[in-house]
């Protein structure tokens, strides 16, 4: 597992104190941390990390929102908030590298609740069975940008298929490939407009990388 | 939970909410004024949000850990209650907080009463919290 720079972070932002939040988002080293963020957040997505990649996410989207809104450098509110993002973010990173030996220890939800209980005391059992296998998943961009279907579209059809949707403002939700073939299957079947049951079929046809 | 001062490695969560709950009491005697470094140093007020910045490693941590665990509804009650604190902390540093009155009280209940309060409330929070997660949860926290 790649390491996850608690201190990077850190010392770049403390190397942008005094500078623009707008001059720091479009900096190479803002940009170097964007793609780290999210490589790790894949990362520990294929891992079966899921609520620790969905951390890294919000933790990240929350310093950039902060970054973005930092257009009163004098205000004391601002620079708390902003200064309270970066530590948030620094502090989910060294705990991550700190647990880093059970991050990267196979997730065991995959086994009967019993099984998993005995090998990670402690634990809940998982619900959902098929939650540990590595399902191939697709974030919402991407399933749009697959299919070629409107966002009301994907919705709409994703509740007659009875799959789990995002709930509103939920970040990083993914399809599993299952459902999304189950969405674009209701839509062939129940779509009256043709040209939406032929980009389904054609999707079909042509599965993205990451199902692959 | 028991009398005895765990480990920290043992039973983290025993062990934040003890240092929480001497934090508040801190609070409660002397506010937010420390002693100067030197023993001819005056008095000082520090920022509330500096004093939590010492639980906010530990904190991440426990939640982590449970996330790790599978525990995601005991991680997310524990990120509730810090991140509730952090809030009231930030806004006291900022200034935001307005006295509060009363008609049961003659006396305004101040800034640092709230802050105080909000602390105690997430020790209380982070207690309950520890009270229902076995100690088996934490077998290794220690190790890393």
């Amino acid at each position: 597992m790649r390491d996850p720079w608690p201190e990077h972070i850190r010392w770049f932002l403390d190397e942008c104190e005094g500078q623009l939040a707008h001059e720091v988002l479009t900096s190479a080293g803002w940009a170097d941390l964007r793609r780290h963020c999210g490589d790790l957040t894949i990362e520990l997505d294929s891992l079966g990390r899921r609520t620790i990649a969905q951390r890294i996410d919000r933790d990240y989207a929350r310093l950039h929102e902060q970054l973005r809104g930092a257009t009163n450098p004098a205000s004391t509110a601002a620079s708390l908030l902003c200064a309270d993002a970066v530590a948030e973010l620094a502090s989910t990173l060294a705990a991550i590298q700190r647990f880093q030996a059970v991050v990267v220890t196979p997730h065991a939800s995959g086994l009967a609740g019993d099984t998993v209980a005995l090998q990670n005391p402690g634990s809940e059992p998982r619900r959902d069975h098929e939650a540990g296998k590595r399902q191939p998943t697709l974030t919402v961009a991407a399933f749009l940008e697959w299919t070629n279907l409107s966002h009301s579209t994907l919705n709409k059809y994703a509740r007659l298929a009875k799959v789990p949707t995002p709930h509103r403002g939920e970040r990083n939700f993914r399809y599993t490939w299952a459902d999304a073939r189950k969405i674009l299957e209701t839509i062939i079947a129940q779509a009256s407009d043709g040209r939406i049951r032929d980009k389904c079929r054609t999707a079909l046809k042509n599965p993205p990388e990451i199902t692959q | 939970m028991s009398d005895a001062t765990p480990a920290p490695s043992d039973a983290p969560l025993t062990q934040l909410v003890l240092e929480l709950n001497a934090w508040v009491e801190t609070l409660g005697r002397f506010g937010l004024r420390r002693r100067g470094e030197g023993p001819d140093d005056p008095d000082c007020l520090v920022r509330a949000s500096d004093e939590l910045e010492q639980f906010r490693e530990p904190a991440k941590a426990i939640i982590v850990w449970l996330e790790l665990r599978g525990r995601d509804a005991d991680a997310a009650e524990a990120d509730d209650a810090i991140a509730g604190l952090r809030e009231t902390v930030q806004q006291y540093d900022a200034g935001e907080l307005q006295p509060l009155f009363s008609e049961q009280s003659d006396e305004p209940f101040d800034p640092l009463d709230q802050l105080i309060e909000s602390a105690s409330r997430a020790a209380g929070r982070l207690e309950d919290l520890d009270g229902l997660i076995p100690a088996s949860v934490w077998q290794g926290f220690g190790d890393a």
